[in-house]
């Protein structure tokens, strides 16, 4: 498994808790007025800047994490991990751009579709606060969808 | 109707004629990640024209030399 592999699955589990936290920020009850669309998307922001905060410690623990195992592996000098990791991870070469091209379609296409839905609910009377969840589903949904896509990209290839 | 492409490569030879040059120095000389290089000596990735005249260059070798080329056969023709 590619050290990409194992950022974007990281990625991709702080998704997944950040939807779960949601879920079970909701079913607690204390949630904003049904037609209150300001305080639901209030909230939804909170919940995605926590989620960035929460992507980016993480990848910085990754990063330390993996330096260290690498070094006590491979007994190699600081600098060469160094580069290694930061080639891998941090620097993007033309696999990397074309992965994250081909991977980005399918999200794109997921996030339409999902913005297309949510205009058809409006349009059929379903409430706002309904329409902001499709909406926000849909761009979670398309991450998530484009992360595990550059993931078979990576491990299976791309040709 | 096109044929299919199937494109080989002989990179762990010559890195290994190359006084065992490892991956990450290959890579470090054609200025693409160790997990690129990785991918077009398994066959999982094709690189662009730069890219496999960089290899090359790195080996002081021709492209034709690193990489191999060979058509699909349809089912018809076998």
């Amino acid at each position: 498994m590619t050290l990409k592999t194992k950022n974007t699955i990281l990625s991709l589990l702080v998704g997944a808790v950040i939807l779960i936290s949601y879920v079970i920020f909701i079913l607690n009850g204390k949630v904003p007025a049904e037609d209150d669309i300001m305080g639901w998307a209030q909230n939804m922001v909170i919940f995605i800047g926590a989620g960035f905060v929460l992507v980016i410690v993480l990848q910085i623990l990754f990063y330390v994490i993996t330096s260290v195992g690498m070094s006590a592996k491979h007994g190699g000098k600081d600098r060469s991990i160094n580069k290694i990791l930061v080639s891998e991870l941090v620097e993007s070469n033309e696999m990397d751009k074309l992965i994250s091209l081909k991977a980005s379609h399918v999200g794109y296409g997921i996030c339409g579709v999902g913005i297309v839905a949510g205009l058809v609910a409006l349009s059929f009377g379903v409430s706002a606060v309904l329409s902001l969840h499709i909406f926000a589903g849909s761009l979670f949904l398309a991450g998530t969808i484009e992360g595990i896509m550059s993931i078979i990209y990576y491990e299976k290839g791309i040709k | 109707m096109v044929k299919k492409m199937i494109i080989t490569n002989n990179i762990r030879r010559f890195r290994f004629f190359a006084d065992q040059m490892s991956q990450f120095e290959l890579a470090e000389r054609c200025g693409v990640s160790r997990q690129a290089i990785i991918s077009i000596e398994t066959g999982k990735y094709n690189p662009s024209l730069e890219l496999a005249l960089r290899i090359a260059d790195a080996f002081g070798v021709n492209v034709s030399e690193i990489f191999e080329y060979k058509f699909e056969e349809n089912e018809a023709e076998k």
